[in-house]
């Protein structure tokens, strides 16, 4: 009854209905004023049965009524959650787990009477058609995520229209927690249906492979192999070996806890710059139900601990103190600087042993060490006197393999050193020619095509970054050389020196071979470094320029113009991967709206594996199917045909998904606790999908009732009303 | 007579000498602003000597070493913006002067943090006057870094000669003052009269005698000159891998 409320159906509502009360109350005691006189016996009945008879006319004229709100239950508001994932497709002793869904959703469909939502969840959740599912589940994502999965099938049911959740799922996601999962109050009852729980693997696996992705030739570095041992195989001895491209290396027994878990640790150190692929290998075991997931491979990129560079000066000056000083300091540099402090006509006054001066190890410098230096600065060196004209071509391979080198002007640099014509002018990005300078102070303009080239860009953008080199200190003198080299970026040049009937170049960076080079024509910068009040003190800006220098001609990725990730580092087969990237040209500016292509090295075909467009801001984002077979592969963007990024990734045949694959009913059944559903351990004994389902409860309409609009109730009040008037008119009165 | 024209030859063969080394290239730098500078101090009465002592010494690093100074090197005052002409600055004194301005307290301090090296010499070479304005003033400029001696291992005995010791127009103490600033030495105490040991009249004399080791001291004190010029340019080069073996071994030869 206490759904019930009442209401007033009087037209006028309850302000009607005090004026039609007021009304006759005042009628009633006027009549009770009238019977002054009468004795007291008649009075009390006339009073009572004129009370009466108002009441009962008031009752009839305000038309009390009841009303309450029906609802009515009716089928369906269920929603099936399903493991699209590709441990699902492994196979216990009660065969393949995606055969025992198909089963379940078989006997489910002959069932017509629930027509579910169904949702398919692997790394993400998106729904699916009911028909048919049987026949097209094809499980195949990389990944398990439960959690999204529910908090997907929550948020998608803003109505409240889902009564119950049916999870069917091998529960194979070991960083799902019961308790992450927030359920309102009218939650709905989540089932669960464990696939493969009733029927536990036999299986040795690598279930998580830790390695740093960068590594340094020469330092030991770490991989660790979590393993596990399940069903018949958890007491089994495990042995793990580690192989670098076809060699084993080292081998290790794990030692496992009681839960069958435990690491191995192998301890690497990379020869080589560049990809090194280790692969750690369980050996199958003939009972080993899932042979894929005993090899993973782990892809260090190996580079040095520090940039090594050598920077080898023709004689001290401010010039040469201030930039070793920078590189000195820059924690992340491994400088070898060499200086000559005294030529051939130099009068020293002291015999050698008084002096603390080396011959220039020339041999070691630039035969033995050179490739091991990242970048190679000649600071207003000149070659000559020194006899390293034999070593200027090595220089040049060197370069040409994948060194950077710089020559910094000065009387002693470019034309003036007589580097004509000398493999080094073959690697630098100018074409020097006769000796020639550039008198006078200037201040260094930004070529306006390149103001967002790295090493010059000073401000936040463009108009910032010229705005920041008007300011800086002024330079001193230039060398002059013949010409930029085609295809070379001129990205400071003199503000009234003219060369051919273009500005000066101050400053030129290119490329040579696989190495960059950069020639710089002032021996003046230092005085970015060292300057007055007067003007705007450039240390920031120096140490900037110089440190952007060296990073942009050793290829610091962040220095790119171009570069691509892909979401993860490793996949399974197949797997799709998500690319993402900013794409720029070779002056910095954004590739806007271009075509891109996509694709893998080695390659499985010649088409690409995508062709999308870039953003307005250049930005690239792609999802693209993985290769099928394992192995590293590199992802190439290129634009018009030609590659512009690169990046690397690992397909293994067993991946994150293959890895942990023991069926994991515990979180699933806390679930199913919490909200009054059911778990089930494998797909046998599952109830038909009516069971499950729920029903809804719906709005019906309104009820309603006037308990006192009926006759008797009518006749009552007349009645009373009647004989009131009998006894007046029989005790006398009107 | 005899004398005097062993003289005269003795400072015609320095001449020439001094011919000889000029520089094979044309240029030594692009520009006076580029240019290796020893800048003295103007420190009113006495700068005229001073600019005399860095002309000396500019011509005997240029000599013996392949760097290439400015042979006429400027002066630059505390307070002006012409202190920053160059991150070298002798200061060269031999009386107490009165406290410097507020001005030339933070020039002092702008020019050692953005790389100034400061050689101050004390010509008088025991004398307190100069000594304690120096003291005073290095301590309002730099309260939390005053002068220590200057280890003997330090690269300044072997920025470019190997020295046991400091040495000047007087023998004075057996160590150098310095000031570390970040990971240099950036000024630089000498209470040896070093710049008196340099110094040359007109005609090319040696202005005042060394004392107590006469034309020996002399040399070494020039050398110190030569090795703080090279210092301020080089900093720890020498303390640089390729070099300790050598220097370890040439060390270890030394008497």
């Amino acid at each position: 009854m206490s759904d019930w409320q009442w209401q007033l159906g009087i037209p006028g509502g309850s302000t009607a209905a005090w004026v039609v009360g007021l009304a006759l109350l005042v009628l009633w005691l006027v009549e009770l004023r009238s019977m002054r006189g009468e004795n007291a016996r008649r009075r009390a009945v006339l009073a009572t049965l004129g009370g009466l008879g108002v009441l009962g006319v008031y009752l009839l004229a305000i038309q009390i009524t009841l009303v309450r709100e029906t609802f009515e239950e009716v089928a369906g508001g269920t929603a099936i959650l399903l493991d699209n994932s590709r441990s699902m497709t492994l196979s216990g002793s009660s065969g393949p787990r995606a055969d025992s869904v198909k089963s379940l959703v078989e006997s489910w469909q002959e069932d017509g009477r629930v027509n579910p939502l169904v949702y398919l969840f692997g790394s993400s959740a998106r729904g699916t058609t009911w028909e048919g599912l049987a026949k097209s589940y094809d499980p195949s994502d990389d990944t398990t995520n439960i959690r999204e999965a529910l908090d997907y099938a929550l948020t998608n049911d803003p109505g409240r229209e889902i009564g119950s959740i049916i999870v069917i799922s091998d529960g194979a996601d070991t960083a799902f927690r019961a308790e992450s999962v927030a359920f309102g109050e009218s939650a709905p009852a989540v089932h669960a249906v464990v696939i493969g729980a009733d029927a536990p693997l036999d299986d040795q696996a690598i279930i998580a492979l830790r390695a740093d992705t960068t590594a340094y030739v020469g330092v030991p570095a770490l991989i660790r192999a979590d393993v596990r041992g399940v069903g018949g195989l958890r007491q089994r001895e495990l042995r793990v070996q580690l192989w670098n491209e076809s060699r084993l290396e080292q081998e290790s027994v794990a030692i496992l806890d009681g839960q069958g878990r435990g690491t191995v640790e192998f301890e690497v150190a990379p020869k080589r710059i560049g990809r090194a692929l280790y692969r750690i290998v369980i050996p199958v075991a003939d009972d080993d139900e899932v042979p894929a997931n005993n090899v993973r491979a782990a892809l260090l990129r190996v580079g040095r601990e520090r940039l090594r560079a050598l920077l080898v000066a023709g004689r001290p000056s401010w010039d040469v103190r201030f930039l070793r000083d920078f590189l000195k300091r820059d924690g992340s540099v491994d400088l070898v600087s060499f200086f000559i402090l005294r030529g051939a006509s130099d009068l020293t006054a002291a015999s050698t042993n008084e002096l603390a001066l080396i011959p220039f190890p020339t041999d070691e410098l630039f035969r033995e060490h050179l490739g091991s230096f990242d970048v190679v600065i000649f600071q207003n060196f000149d070659y000559a006197p020194y006899e390293m004209a034999t070593y200027l071509p090595r220089i040049r391979e060197y370069v040409q393999r994948g060194g950077s080198f710089v020559m910094i002007g000065g009387d002693r640099s470019f034309g003036e050193g007589r580097y004509t014509g000398t493999p080094i002018e073959d690697v630098l990005p100018v074409r020097i020619g006769g000796a020639g300078v550039a008198r006078g102070d200037y201040r260094a303009e930004v070529s306006k095509q390149l103001a967002r080239h790295p090493i010059v860009a000073l401000g936040p953008d463009p108009a910032l970054t010229r705005q920041t080199w008007k300011t800086l200190p002024v330079l001193s003198g230039a060398n002059r050389i013949a010409a930029a080299k085609p295809g070379a970026q001129v990205l400071l040049e003199h503000p009234r020196a003219r060369l051919g009937g273009q500005a000066l170049p101050i400053l030129v960076v290119g490329e040579s071979g696989r190495g960059r080079t950069a020639a710089f024509m002032t021996d003046a910068s230092w005085r970015w470094r060292f300057a007055a009040d007067e003007v705007t003190v450039g240390s920031d800006e120096y140490e900037l320029f110089w440190d952007r220098m060296v990073r942009w001609l050793t290829r610091d990725p962040l220095l790119e113009p171009a570069r691509i990730s892909t979401d993860r580092e490793r996949y399974g087969l197949g797997a799709d991967i998500e690319v993402t990237g900013l794409l720029r040209d070779l002056r910095y500016k954004p590739l806007r709206k271009v075509t891109t292509e996509v694709r893998f090295e080695p390659g499985e075909s010649e088409e690409p594996a995508a062709v999308v467009k870039t953003d307005q801001d250049g930005q690239l984002r792609v999802s693209v199917p993985g290769p099928k077979q394992a192995g590293a592969y590199e992802i190439v963007a290129s634009v018009d045909g030609e590659e512009i990024a690169r990046e690397v990734l690992i397909v293994e045949e067993s991946g994150d998904e293959l890895a942990d694959l023991e069926a994991l009913s515990a979180e699933l059944g806390t679930i199913a606790e919490r909200t009054g559903g059911r778990l089930f351990l494998g797909a046998d004994g599952v109830p038909p999908l009516s069971e499950l389902a729920s029903s809804t409860r719906r709005a019906a309409g309104l009820v309603s009732k006037q308990p006192l609009s009926n006759p008797w109730f009518m006749f009552l009040t007349i009645g009373v009303l009647g004989l009131t008037w009998v006894l007046r008119r029989r005790w006398g009165r009107r | 007579m005899q004398t005097r024209f062993g003289v005269r030859w003795g400072r015609l063969c320095w001449v020439l000498v001094c011919f000889s080394v000029l520089p094979v290239h044309p240029v030594a730098a692009f520009g006076e602003a580029t240019g290796v500078e020893l800048v003295a101090l103007d420190a009113g009465e006495g700068t005229a000597e001073a600019r005399r002592v860095t002309e000396r010494l500019a011509w005997e690093v240029r000599k013996r070493s392949s760097v290439e100074p400015i042979l006429e090197p400027g002066r630059a005052r505390l307070d002006k913006a012409s202190l920053f002409r160059s991150p070298f600055l002798y200061w060269r004194g031999s009386e107490e002067f009165p406290p410097l301005s507020e001005a030339a307290i933070e020039g002092l301090r702008k020019y050692v943090h953005r790389g100034g090296f400061i050689l101050i010499d004390d010509a008088t070479a025991g004398g307190v006057g100069f000594d304690r304005a120096v003291r005073r003033e290095l301590l309002r400029a730099f309260p939390a870094t005053p002068l220590k001696p200057i280890s003997p291992k330090h690269t300044i005995y072997r920025s470019f000669y190997l020295l046991n010791r400091p040495l000047g127009r007087v023998q004075g103490p057996a160590y150098l003052e310095g000031m570390t600033y970040g990971d240099r030495i950036a000024v630089v105490y000498s209470q040896h009269d070093l710049g008196g040991a340099l110094q040359r009249d007109n005609l090319g004399a040696w202005s005042r005698a060394v004392v107590p080791g006469g034309e020996g001291q002399r040399e070494l004190a020039i050398r110190l000159g030569v090795n703080l010029v090279l210092y301020a340019l080089c900093t720890d080069y020498k303390d640089d891998q390729v070099h300790a073996p050598f220097i370890m071994r040439r060390r270890g030869a030394q008497p």
